[in-house]
């Protein structure tokens, strides 16, 4: 019976498909002005590919009160994709407009210890003679002019290992110690946060805590367009680049489909674009839907591996071997499984050899699937 | 005067009758085979709600075939009040000589469904069997054991047992995981590495607390009795996480050199 309404399998994109995309010829074949204008990672402040979100005047407002003496430190979250970085970014060049000190700890590998936090923090905060305590480093930053220190990428302290407590008693001493003098806004991915949240009571240690949401249709609309007026395009469909914001726009299956998920719609452009007749014209055909049956085919385990993979941000081979008690090539064969069919990235890190993600594309997908499933809360 | 009753009882069953009988009693099977067919497949895309799905299906059970029947009688046959009355006191007789445990266990079904104590899906103890609740008739309950047995205890026998409901509706439950340790391990650092090393278990439910208690035992020799309480994320993972953290604390307590003889033991807690 389940067969009456399911999808017609040939309309869909298998799943491993949707990794080979970017080596694909069809990808290959696009201009290099099409590659960047849809390009898909974390965008500079004042690039034209991106649009201004409510959030950025949450941050404003943040700042506004910190600078008239109040006592305040923010933590933000959102679904990955949501342009967490491309946010802090943007308000980055906003502080850089308005002249104030600001800046950005991109925390690139897992911190494991006390010492990790220190010289992460110390070594992008430009803290000379930096202490190896963490009372004494605190000191150093209470000396230090007042400043906004973003911290994007906080998934790298998740861990679910014996001490991982260390590193978040850490960061929050750093943070309780410095309030008021800095300001602090903390970026995190949603699972991580809430992973955070109920292990450490970390949404206590900041006055504000504000969620990023995913894009709104009209937001992803507009997104698009943007996109295709970096590339050059003056008609879509046929249709301009104005009335492609609007409610009857060509790209309204694709902004549907792709249920405020940025990478998606990106996704869902690229592989149904062609040029059109005219000079400067695309044509967009309806997008097809990603084939997600490997999901139900899935083990316990891989469920369980997937929804660590979503509340760390990113697993290495050691690291997944410690989380499920796992030999080296148990862990390697399971990641390398779930890379395989299409839902994990290997990423090219060097401080994280052989790290896996949640494929970016799919990510906002998986991470629905495995809360419906109970994976994840 | 029987005699009468007799035939009056028999004109009520022609063919069309019998025919739009027939027909109501497979309409209603057929609807709730569907209903029941809907659910299961609800609950394939969402198993995070098996359990409310799960306790749909007996209430609109009883509910359904009540009314087909309400239906046939009313509907259908349409009998004289003298027959019904007839009909009644007659059948109960019989059906109350006849099946004495049967109605008994019928009636506590139906009490149950008016008034759960439980339902599908949960974890419950009754008597010596543990297990989780897979269905609920009006006549039985049928539970499923970690042992893979399916035990079925008649109604009428629940009513009058006490339960002990694990988890009460909800998929996350408390278990216990229980350790005997020597005395030479410091208090606090015992309690500190049981706690960060039942966090560490993917088991674990973080949404809600994790307790650990360290009580001093005497049995030959002292011992500390160590009692840790978590969350499990499905009841049916309980006995995977109660092995897994103790296999992780005693893990956390060799790297740190505490340990060099243990006895332990672990033992889900039937109590939420």
């Amino acid at each position: 019976m389940s067969a009456l309404w399911k999808k017609d399998e040939a309309n869909l994109i298998p799943l491993d498909q949707v990794s080979r995309f970017y080596q694909s010829d069809q990808y290959q074949s696009l201009d290099a002005e099409v590659k960047s204008a849809f390009f898909d990672g974390p965008l500079e402040g004042l690039d034209q590919r991106t649009i201004d979100r409510k959030d950025l005047q949450f941050m404003q407002d943040t700042l506004n009160s910190w600078q008239q003496g109040r006592s305040i430190s923010c933590a933000m979250s959102g679904e990955k994709g949501t342009g967490l970085s491309t946010l802090f970014n943007q308000f980055g060049a906003k502080l850089k407009h308005q002249q104030v000190k600001h800046k950005v700890v991109r925390i690139n590998k897992r911190l494991s210890s006390e010492s990790d936090v220190i010289f992460a923090f110390g070594n992008t905060l430009n803290v000379l003679d930096m202490a190896t305590e963490l009372d004494k480093f605190i000191e150093q930053l209470l000396s230090m002019p007042p400043t906004v220190i973003m911290v994007d990428n906080t998934h790298f302290m998740v861990q679910r290992t014996l001490h991982a407590h260390e590193v978040i008693d850490a960061l929050t001493a750093m943070i309780l110690g410095t309030r008021g003098h800095h300001l602090w806004i903390v970026g995190c991915e949603e699972q991580a946060w809430r992973r955070l949240s109920y292990s450490y009571q970390f949404e206590n240690l900041f006055s504000h805590v504000h969620t990023v949401a995913n894009f709104t249709e009209a937001e992803i609309k507009s997104l698009l367009a943007a996109r295709f007026a970096y590339c050059g395009a003056k008609t879509v469909n046929g249709v301009s680049l104005e009335q492609l914001a609007k409610d009857k726009s060509p790209l309204s299956s694709i902004v549907k489909k792709s249920k405020g998920c940025v990478e998606l719609a990106l996704f869902y452009c690229l592989n149904q674009l062609t040029h059109g007749l005219e000079p400067h014209s695309f044509q967009v055909n309806n997008p097809q839907d990603i084939e997600l049956g490997a999901f139900k085919k899935l083990t316990q385990h891989e469920l369980f591996t997937l929804a660590e993979l979503a509340a760390h941000g990113q697993l290495s081979i050691k690291e997944h071997q410690k989380i499920f008690r796992t030999t080296a090539s148990q862990s390697k064969r399971l990641l390398e499984h779930l890379r395989v069919i299409g839902l994990l990235d290997k990423t090219d890190d060097l401080h994280q050899q052989d790290a896996y993600v949640l494929k970016l594309i799919i990510s906002a997908v998986v991470v629905r699937y495995l809360i419906s499933m109970n994976y994840l809360y | 005067m029987e005699n009468t009753v007799l035939q009056q009882f028999v004109s009520l069953f022609s063919y069309s009758t019998l025919f739009a009988m027939v027909s109501t009693l497979a309409i209603t099977w057929v609807a709730l085979t569907l209903i029941q067919w809907a659910l299961e497949t609800l609950v394939s895309y969402q198993p995070r709600y098996r359990i409310q799905l799960s306790q749909i299906y007996p209430v609109l059970r009883v509910l359904l075939w009540t009314a087909a029947i309400f239906y046939i009688v009313i509907g259908i046959l349409q009998p004289p009040q003298s027959i019904i009355y007839a009909s009644l006191g007659s059948m109960g007789l019989a059906l109350g000589l006849a099946s004495q445990d049967a109605i008994k266990n019928l009636v506590a079904g139906v009490m149950m469904a008016v008034s759960p104590r439980f339902k599908v899906g949960d974890m419950i103890q009754v008597g010596n069997h543990y297990g989780e609740v897979i269905s609920l008739n009006l006549s039985t309950t049928k539970l499923k054991t970690f042992e893979d047995n399916q035990v079925t205890v008649p109604n009428g026998d629940i009513l009058k047992m006490p339960i002990s409901n694990a988890n009460s509706g909800e998929l996350n439950e408390q278990v216990s995981v229980e350790l005997h340790l020597p005395t030479s391990i410091p208090v606090a650092q015992l309690k500190a590495l049981a706690l960060a090393a039942a966090k560490c278990s993917h088991y674990v439910y973080l949404k809600k607390p994790i307790t650990a208690t360290i009580a001093p035992k005497f049995e030959r020799n002292f011992y500390y009795h160590l009692v840790v309480k978590a969350y499990v994320i499905d009841v049916r993972l309980e006995k995977a996480m109660a092995t897994d953290v103790a296999e992780r604390i005693i893990e956390a307590l060799s790297e740190e050199g505490f340990l060099t003889d243990t006895v332990f033991e672990n033992k889900p807690s039937p109590s939420a």
